[in-house]
């Protein structure tokens, strides 16, 4: 079989059967990163050895008929804010490449490594996260795999497009205000933002702890939902990680929407859509046969509190670097982190306290619905080095303003999956589903329904080119 | 809520000053200028009224 752009789900089905070898899955995806990484620069490191390492064992094993995981063979990577064993976590800085390597691995990732999945190395992404463009002063910008002019997205850029160059299926992320739904959406793919705490960051270079999540970036629902599967869990070394016990979601996928009350949200995510934002949401809108609109109450005030809380906590994170080696910043972030470390404290009070309230009102709206059609960002993929965008008469900056849709949910920890919604000739948008907390099943439910009606990932997968 | 005149050049000289903070001067026109997006969320959020009662959420269980 050609692996190249296969999606994991089905990498794991021939490695369990035996028609595929790990060891030639990491001959492929090797030679799938060495042809086609350096035109849009996903990874910052390989790690073909360890992926090596991992399939001989893999292999091994059903050859000595022991019980394989399930995902089995399958290629991917993770963001370089993730612990991985001997490299060093960049987290997208100048500054972290003087600390010494990881001693272990993140816990998402000894998981996946549980699971059978071979690591094939670190994703680059905006400093310290702090960016929604995919840009980095230091290691240059990620390209959008679909027009190598046009930005990734980000903070996780590189995540989003390794896996829509189809360098590997699947891939790692981190979302602390639409870091994984705004690049899986500029760049065509899925992504699953999980409910706050599902999933553990226990050695994950932090950003905003009271608003960080991990989460998967994947061509197909059914890979985003095994992930989620293999990674739930109690982990005692993240203190917000719940320990409720794990609900596997991926045996609910074939329900789909049936029997979920879908509804659009109204007002504030209809303001300031460039045409093909708005016409995607009212596509996915079509496909669903959802006529009905729900209005969220104060997401200006959500937006606003969420900034504020990302503002301080990051200022306050990187106080110390940024008296010591402020020049070793990207410039953007830097004057953002100042910003933040000289704010007042009672507007971030007063922000954690607006959580309190936006969660009930929000968990009154979902008492007569239960999964609301979002945009994931107000555009397509920006020109790289596009520094504004205009948005309703008004010029803004790009860099914030990308995660204006999806910073009001992350904001009190509702799950999420992005839908891509692609075009002919067009660069593709994506349309944000968005559950209770808890529910993360029913937004990948309904996104599998809309997988089957042909909202599909995007894969710019020209082999040899 | 910060006052509509919110000047951010004084309260970056005056926080940058008591919290020993070396601000380039390459990079003040920006910190300014994002003590201003600041200000302006701020002001927003500030304005809503919350019950006394309502607890802040910092250890936040959806």
């Amino acid at each position: 079989m050609t692996i190249l752009a296969q999606p994991a789900h089905v990498i794991a089905e021939a490695v369990h059967d035996g028609t595929l070898s790990a060891v030639d899955v990491v001959a492929a995806t090797q030679a799938a990163i060495e042809r086609n990484d350096p035109a849009i620069n996903a990874f910052s490191e390989v790690t073909y050895e360890r992926a090596l390492s991992e399939a001989l064992r893999v292999d091994a094993a059903r050859r000595a008929r022991e019980p394989l995981g399930p995902l089995a063979g399958v290629p991917y990577a993770v963001k370089n804010l993730f612990d991985i064993e001997g490299l060093t976590t960049l987290a997208g800085s100048r500054i972290n490449a003087g600390h010494p390597p990881a001693a272990g691995d993140a816990t998402v990732i000894k998981r996946l490594k549980g699971a059978g999945a071979l690591l094939f190395g670190a994703l680059n992404m905006g400093e310290y996260a702090y960016d929604f463009t995919g840009e980095n002063a230091h290691y240059g910008a990620t390209r959008n795999p679909h027009n190598k002019a046009h930005m990734s997205g980000g903070s996780s850029g590189g995540s989003a497009a390794a896996v829509a160059a189809g360098l590997v299926p699947l891939a790692l992320g981190s979302d602390t205000n639409g870091s994984i739904r705004v690049p899986s959406a500029l760049t065509g793919i899925f992504g699953l933002k999980p409910t706050f705490g599902r999933l553990s960051r226990a050695g994950c270079f932090p950003f905003c702890a009271s608003l960080d999540h991990v989460g998967p970036f994947a061509g197909t629902v059914r890979d985003l939902a095994l992930t989620m599967d293999v990674l739930q869990g109690p982990d005692s070394a993240d203190p917000v990680c719940a320990t409720r016990i794990p609900q596997a979601v991926s045996a609910h996928l074939a329900r789909g929407a049936e029997g979920v009350t879908l509804a659009i949200a109204d007002d504030y995510f209809q303001r300031g859509l460039h045409p093909d934002a708005a016409a995607a949401v009212q596509r996915v809108a079509a496909a669903l046969d959802v006529e009905r609109s729900v209005h969220l109450p104060q997401v200006a005030r959500a937006r606003a509190a969420a900034f504020l809380m990302t503002n301080i906590e990051a200022g306050n994170l990187h106080l110390a670097r940024l008296k010591t080696r402020a020049a070793d910043f990207d410039p953007d972030v830097r004057e953002r982190l100042l910003a933040g470390a000289l704010a007042p404290a009672s507007w971030y009070v007063q922000a954690q306290r607006f959580r309190r309230w936006y969660q009930a009102a929000v968990r009154a709206v979902f008492d007569d619905v239960d999964v609301i059609i979002a945009p994931a960002t107000p555009c397509s993929a920006p020109r790289i080095g596009q520094k504004t965008m205009t948005l309703d008469g008004e010029t803004l900056p790009v860099r914030p303003n990308l995660g204006l849709f999806t910073q009001p949910i992350s904001f009190i920890g509702l799950p999420v999956v992005t839908v891509p919604v692609n075009s002919p000739g067009q660069l593709p948008v994506g349309v944000q589903l968005i559950a209770p907390a808890w529910r993360d099943d029913l937004c990948l439910r309904v996104a599998a329904t809309l997988e089957t009606l042909g909202f599909t990932a995007s894969l710019a997968t020209k082999e040899g080119k | 809520m910060p006052k509509p005149d919110f000047d951010p050049e004084c309260w970056l000289d005056t926080l940058s000053a008591l919290m020993d903070v070396d601000i380039a001067a390459g990079d003040r026109a920006g910190v300014v200028v994002n003590l201003a997006v600041a200000a302006q969320m701020a002001e927003l959020l500030m304005a809503f009224e919350l019950p006394d009662d309502l607890e802040a959420a910092p250890h936040f269980a959806p």
